[in-house]
């Protein structure tokens, strides 16, 4: 007996099983409700993302006449655009903030997460198409495939193939892939649906999103018909199974986030920012502190320009010290927060390697970083937003240097729209697919290890099948 | 007939779940994972609490340094600039009170501002919280609360538990017997199994739980409610079990039913009560509140002047300094734009307060949810205890300006003395 036929077999039977088109197209349905709630929500966000940075950039342009400085300090804001994918997988968006505020001296973190201002939810995480995709279809394949062995030995039929000269290897091989057909042909269309229509805006990611989609299908199948192989009823399939997944999608992801979160501690806000301040007053190892930094900067000044006195340079002092000490602060922010993202993504690795056991974690990493929602994406938006913020105040501070002599008062008010209006605007460019990739490949080859080592072990239990 | 078994009955039906090794690994299971997220809980609130002590003692220690700061300060506007920078500090830091069952709310408090500042700068637009910082990352996928924990996976348990008694046995063969045997029909014999399994559940869900309210530093005594509203959701579920063993399904057909059942009462009820929330109490956009915010800023900006005056207008009893400079000038604009934006900001506070009592009002539809509620209401989390946690600070706030800014405005700067007055925030119900 080929695998052809295992296949045509199992994929009629499944065809003709009323579970198939009863979940199957309950839960497609359930998925397009979620994607076009998704989407809805997504363009909803963007629509509010650009009215409200227009709005923020247009009161930088009209301020009217203000002192550079005080100006700056009214700053810019920074809103991290969201890619269509992210109505697929809201991924931490949830978690981090709505805005950062770019302004002098200061690198802020992002605020308002949406997560505080949620309705009270039971706190396992939101339905979303994600959770659709990710835990729900491979309860749909469990139920659909634990009885595939089990049901031909309690029926007999097994002992009656083997007694025909069946192998039991195309077998279980064809009746994998049957299984996976039957699932394309129920969730196929949803899926094909929403991958159309994001594509064409998602482009490449979503057809990667798709491919990621289809090889966590597979290894969930196959899990699900050596299990079915291992075990001798199919009420204890079933219950395997479940146990199984309920491990993978709850279980090990959750108990392997705390553990990282205990072990492997990030500093508390209180540490964090009086490490800053200490590192700016005090200076980092040997370059002395505020004040010996700023009288050495200032001797040289007046020695460079021949004069006695700040109230003397040619150009604005005040500016030209700012732009000294804000060059400093930059760098001691740089040095930090490189810090606390580095160890944010050692608790990333560190959670990888604990719940590698889990395709779903696995495939919660991929899919996040496709869309563009994972931490990787986060820290590449926040990155342009401080470099945007160095170069904007260090244009007006410039400026400000051109403009004024010697010192000046914070309360004059001597630049007015022109200068508002000359500052590049924010423009963000989210990273590709090549990116998306790069941060997600590791959780792309443990996938591909998954299935690799469940198919081997469909291999060797198929040669010890019994019936 | 009466559908109370007898004690043999009883007797028979404890031995058969005595025998059932898939129950035992079940009940397991569910025992592990309940004590590892417990334990993890209780250890978790106990840093909390430690941490609450811990900052108590520096809060302590900052004002013992501000009052050796300013004991010889002479007045003057150098002094009134230290007021001002001691206004903006570390002192005016707050932390939301909890209950007694804050282990059962520990992981909601993440996801809160739980640690604001009082300041004589606008808190509206402060990016440095004092709180924890966080890995999106695992808060996202980390432990949720053991209440949720419970919600989630105790019910699966019953469900594998108690559905399809009736079917099995008739799949089996064994019904005719068991009617048979059953002198006091089959209802008896429904409630003795289900009353084996009702309290096996309950054993392993109270053993289970225990441990973060023990090792919480909360008063055990929470425990009553807490064990009250587990008891019941325990007999729910295995009523709901019981009750798909009636319908004339296969077992495996039951098992089914049964794993949908819990899988529209424990996501899909829940996120469908989230979803008519927000529509019965849309959320205004914290991007459109920044706009208005930046309004506030420019307004105040363009009236510095005026507003000082008025500042001065208002307290006859502060010697005028005009015109206003910094810090004097950014006080006022503070002042300002907080009367500004208090309407708006507390819009936002009035959609969560509309949104947490549309879902507690309907919260009986998913029996996961109102567990995870009721163990916030016990952990002092939810939603009504966090917005007065806001409105206290506020308040707390209101007091700290009405303190501090007078010694700002008269360029003289406080003394150590009048800092021993110094307002304090009194939401911190810590026990030692």
């Amino acid at each position: 007996m080929s695998a052809a036929l295992v296949i045509v077999k199992e994929t009629r039977a499944l065809i003709r099983d009323g579970r198939l088109w009863g979940l199957g197209l309950a839960l497609a349905l359930l998925l397009l409700a979620m994607l076009a709630l998704g989407s809805q929500r997504q363009e909803r966000a963007e629509r509010e993302r650009l009215d409200a940075e227009n709005a923020a950039r247009s009161q930088w342009d009209h301020q009217g006449d203000r002192n550079p400085h005080r100006a700056a300090h009214f700053g810019l804001y920074a809103f991290k655009p969201q890619s269509a994918l992210a109505a697929v997988d809201p991924g931490i968006d949830a978690l981090t903030g709505q805005a950062l505020w770019l302004e002098p001296h200061k690198r802020n973190m992002a605020m308002y997460t949406p997560a505080a201002d949620a309705a009270p939810t039971l706190g396992l995480g939101g339905l979303d198409p994600a959770f659709v995709l990710l835990a729900l279809v491979p309860l749909l394949i469990l139920v659909l495939g634990h009885g595939l062995v089990t049901q031909e030995r309690e029926s007999g039929t097994l002992r009656m193939l083997q007694a025909c000269g069946a192998r039991a290897g195309p077998l279980v091989l064809g009746k994998w892939l049957g299984l996976c057909a039957a699932l394309g042909l129920v969730l196929g269309p949803a899926l094909a649906v929403g991958i159309w229509v994001l594509a064409a805006q998602s482009g490449w990611s979503a057809v990667a999103l798709l491919a990621a989609l289809l090889l966590y299908v597979a290894v969930w199948a196959a899990l699900a018909v050596l299990i079915s192989a291992l075990c001798h009823r199919t009420r204890s399939a079933l219950l395997v199974l479940l146990a199984l997944w309920v491990a993978a999608v709850f279980v090990v992801p959750r108990f392997g986030a705390s553990m990282v979160e205990r072990w492997m501690p990030v500093p508390t806000g209180e540490a964090f920012w009086s490490a800053i301040r200490h590192d700016i007053e005090e200076g980092l190892p040997g370059d002395g502190n505020a004040r010996q930094r700023m009288s050495t900067f200032d001797a040289k000044l007046l020695s460079d320009h021949g004069v006695q006195r700040l109230d003397d340079l040619p150009f604005g002092a005040n500016a030209k010290r700012r732009l000294f000490r804000d060059a400093y602060a930059t760098k001691v922010y740089a040095l930090h927060f490189d810090r606390l993202w580095q160890a944010q993504f050692q608790q990333q690795q560190r959670l990888r390697i604990l719940t590698a056991v889990s395709p779903y974690a696995l495939i919660r990493s991929v899919s996040s970083a496709l869309a563009g929602t994972d931490l990787a994406h986060r820290r590449h938006f926040e990155d342009a937003a401080e470099r945007y913020r160095e170069r904007f105040t260090t244009l007006v501070d410039e400026w400000d240097v051109r403009a004024t002599r010697g010192v000046t008062s914070a309360e004059s008010r001597y630049a007015g729209d022109a200068l508002w209006q000359s500052m590049p605007p924010w423009v963000y460019e989210p990273p590709g697919l090549g990116f998306a990739l790069r941060a997600a490949w590791s959780d792309l080859l443990i996938l591909c290890l998954w299935l690799a080592a469940l198919l081997a072990g469909l291999g060797i239990r198929a040669r010890r099948l019994k019936p | 007939m009466s559908a109370l078994p007898s004690l043999n009955l009883w007797r028979a039906e404890g031995l058969r779940l005595r025998r059932q090794p898939l129950a035992w690994r079940a009940l397991g299971a569910l025992l592990a994972v309940l004590l590892a997220a417990s334990t993890w809980a209780g250890l978790e609130a106990r840093a909390r609490h430690e941490a609450g002590v811990a900052h108590e003692v520096r809060q302590a220690e900052r004002l013992r340094e501000a009052l050796q700061q300013f004991a010889d300060a002479p007045p003057g506007p150098a002094t009134a600039v230290a007021t001002y920078q001691l206004g903006r500090g570390d002192l005016g830091l707050t932390r939301m009170a909890v209950g007694d069952g804050l282990a059962l709310g520990v992981q909601r408090l993440k996801q809160l501002p739980t640690a604001l500042k009082a300041s004589l700068d606008s808190r509206h637009v402060d990016a440095r919280s004092s709180g924890p910082l966080l890995n999106p990352l695992l808060t996202d996928t980390g432990l949720p609360d053991v209440p949720a924990v419970v919600a989630l996976l105790l019910p699966l348990v019953a469900l594998v538990l108690c559905t399809g008694l009736l079917q099995e046995e008739g799949e089996q063969g064994r019904l005719g017997l068991l009617r048979l045997q059953s002198r006091r029909g089959m209802g008896a014999w429904l409630v003795a199994a289900l009353g084996w399994r009702w309290l096996a559940l309950c054993v392993v869900a109270v053993l289970g739980t225990l441990p973060a309210l023990l090792l919480g530093p909360g008063d055990p005594a929470v425990a009553g409610p807490w064990l009250t509203a587990l008891l019941a959701f325990c007999a729910l579920w295995v009523l709901l079990g019981g009750l798909l063993s009636l319908v004339s399904l296969s077992s495996a057909m039951a098992l089914l039913a049964a794993l949908g059942l819990w899988l529209l009462l424990t996501f899909i009820v829940p996120a469908a009560l989230v979803w008519a929330a927000q529509r019965e109490a849309p959320m205004p956009s914290r991007l459109a509140a920044i706009v208005a915010i930046r309004d506030a800023q420019q307004h105040s900006e363009d009236h510095e002047a005026q507003l000082a005056r008025a500042w001065f207008d208002q307290h006859p009893d502060v010697a005028a300094h005009l015109p206003a400079t910094w810090p004097a000038s950014f006080v006022v604009r503070v002042l300002d734009q907080e009367q500004r934006l208090r309407p708006l900001l507390h819009r936002f506070d009035d959609s969560r307060a509309r949104q947490a009592a549309f879902v507690e009002r309907w919260a009986w539809l998913s029996p996961g949810l109102a567990l995870v509620l009721h163990g916030e209401r016990l952990a002092g989390v939810d939603t009504a205890s966090h917005l007065r946690y806001l409105r206290e600070v506020e308040a707390f706030e209101n007091r700290w300006r009405d303190f501090l800014v007078p010694h700002v405005m008269n360029r003289s700067g406080i003394t150590a003395e009048q800092l021993t007055g110094l307002p304090r925030f009194s939401g911190l119900p810590l026990r030692d």
